[in-house]
């Protein structure tokens, strides 16, 4: 008995002592972080020291996947601090597509989010990284697309939106909207829209503000059916009017509009249907085959 | 198979299998295809590339490990254990020790791979159910084939000199196996004769390990042509071959 009560004592002072240091060890570390500036003005300075994109490729020594991604999740969480200006976060975008020029997100992240406040020299830079992407990815429609519509919102400035639409048109795997925002950029020094009409438009928002509030299926179908035609009608007539703007002439055929990357018909419409276009005025008519 | 070779093959596979520091590096591998999980979740709908990259990083890191490090031990800690003076003596010869040994660390780097590999396919299939399967195998088939490469150049330089020393120039040589691309810069485009020659024997003489590593293609899909594929593996057939060769004349001259 007598062996064991300084034994416990033992325990329950080692005990306290450890606690005791762990309290102390919490308490100076509290101490530390208050003499040091605060941690949110730490999270400001963002600036990082980064490899130059002509140097990595031969020092990654086969670990280029790896590295692009470390680069990418770094560029994501710095995103937040970065205060739109400092120009080292354009590297992130500049070595994550050289190490891997096929990773596709991180152009669109970088078309979207670095060019702040209208900067058409940084919107500049971004595009001269986008090329690699538009090189690497042929089959993809976004890069061209999100760059030419950023062009668009930042310069205003047609040409260069409407050569990297014209790009993103290009593409099999693209959208119908693709062809449609390309077809509106074509065409837009035309005089007169060929049915864009009150009437027309009044009844395209009175057939959407129908779909939206009815809860009848049937009701539902029938919209659908008549906003699925009107888009089409308004993808041919958008279509007809980039075809003039272009080539100083209306198109004779759906065909000759699709080969210039105006428009892209759904093969059922194809299959039912025909399209004549008047030589005159560009105006249209569709009759069942 | 000889007997000789399948026995020392096995016993170098139980010992190393069981080695303490390749359980640890086991453990920390599958720890990082599991921290994937979080690198995924943060990555902005990058989720299955980071699990990929990350997993088949952590499994290649794990062969290059066990190559490099636990190879440049292997001869040394026979020796230093006085174990190989054991083997010496009995009609064994020494050829058969270096290709047992080898076998052997290829045996337990086959195995370690084959479980990594299950567990980023369990990570894969519990993220999104997209296994990259055929890409992820072919991946960890070439690494593996790297990895036998640097096993045999370990081994080497094990028998000649220091595990440290061994280790360093295994690591020396990894990074200029990776670096041809540098080298294949230099000789096309210098104006001296003299860098050209040195810098193109550096190409061709060099393990060049590149063409084992297609890891930035798996999430695309892309896999190399067949015929790449089967270069790639004659290539390290061959190159395994002559480095067993030239360890066979060490050991035969050094003496123990």
């Amino acid at each position: 008995m007598k062996s064991k009560s300084p034994s416990r004592l033992h325990t329950i002072l080692t005990s306290v002592l450890v606690l005791s240091l762990f309290g102390l060890i919490t308490f100076l570390q509290v101490k530390y972080d208050r003499l040091g500036p605060p941690f949110t003005t730490r999270l400001k300075l963002a600036k990082r020291n980064l490899l130059p994109p002509q140097i990595l490729p031969y020092v990654s020594f086969g670990f280029n996947n790896i590295l692009s991604d470390i680069y990418w999740i770094r560029a994501i969480q710095d995103f937040v601090a970065w205060n739109g200006k400092e120009s080292f976060y354009i590297s992130y975008f500049k070595n994550i597509t050289t190490l891997d020029p096929r990773f596709e997100y991180p152009y669109l992240f970088a078309i979207l989010a670095i060019p702040q406040k209208k900067d058409v020299v940084v919107l500049n830079e971004v595009a001269d990284i986008s090329k690699k992407g538009i090189e690497s990815i042929p089959e993809g429609w976004q890069i061209p697309f999100y760059l030419g519509t950023q062009y668009y919102l930042f310069t205003k400035n047609y040409s260069p939106a409407e050569s990297y639409l014209a790009i993103a048109s290009t593409k099999k795997n693209a959208p119908d909207g693709v062809f449609l925002v390309y077809s509106t950029f074509a065409g837009r020094n035309s005089p007169k829209p060929i049915r864009g009409d009150e009437d027309v438009l009044i009844a395209r928002s009175l057939l959407k503000v129908i779909y939206n509030s009815t809860d009848n299926e049937t009701t539902k179908k029938i919209i659908e059916k008549g906003l699925q035609e009107d888009a089409i009608y308004n993808m041919i007539e958008k279509g007809i009017i980039a075809y003039k703007e272009k080539n100083k002439k209306y198109p004779l055929t759906t065909e000759e509009m699709e080969a210039s990357h105006f428009i892209r018909l759904p093969e059922a419409f194809k299959d039912a249907f025909e399209v004549t276009i008047n030589q005159q005025n560009g105006s249209f008519k569709v009759r069942g085959k | 198979m000889n007997n000789n070779i399948f026995t020392i093959a096995k016993n170098t596979f139980r010992e190393t299998a069981r080695d303490r520091i390749l359980l640890s590096a086991f453990f920390v591998i599958i720890a990082i295809i599991l921290f994937s999980l979080f690198v995924a979740s943060i990555s902005l709908d990058q989720s299955t590339r980071m699990i990929v990259d990350f997993g088949i990083t952590a499994i290649y890191t794990l062969q290059m490990f066990v190559a490099i490090f636990i190879g440049s031990m292997l001869i040394y800690k026979e020796i230093e254990r006085r174990t190989f003076f054991l083997l010496l003596p009995k009609p064994i010869t020494r050829t058969e020790i270096v290709i047992g040994k080898c076998l052997g660390l290829t045996a337990t780097t086959i195995l370690v791979t084959l479980l990594s590999t299950i567990a980023l396919y369990g990570v894969l299939y519990l993220q999104s159910g997209h296994l990259y399967f055929q890409p992820i195998l072919l991946s960890v088939y070439l690494s593996t084939l790297e990895a036998i490469i640097l096993i045999l150049i370990s081994i080497l330089f094990s028998g000649i000199t220091s595990p440290i020393l061994a280790a360093v120039s295994t690591i020396a040589l990894f990074f200029v196996g990776h670096a041809g691309e540098i080298f294949r810069f230099i000789f096309m485009t210098t104006k001296s004769t003299v860098v050209e020659m040195v810098t193109q024997a550096i190409y061709y003489l060099v393990p060049n390990l590149e063409k084992f590593n297609i890891r930035n293609d798996i999430v695309y899909g892309t896999t190399p042509s067949l015929t790449m594929v089967a270069v790639a593996t004659l290539y390290a057939v061959a190159y395994a071959s002559l480095l067993l060769i030239i360890t066979q004349i060490t050991f035969k001259k050094k003496d123990f």
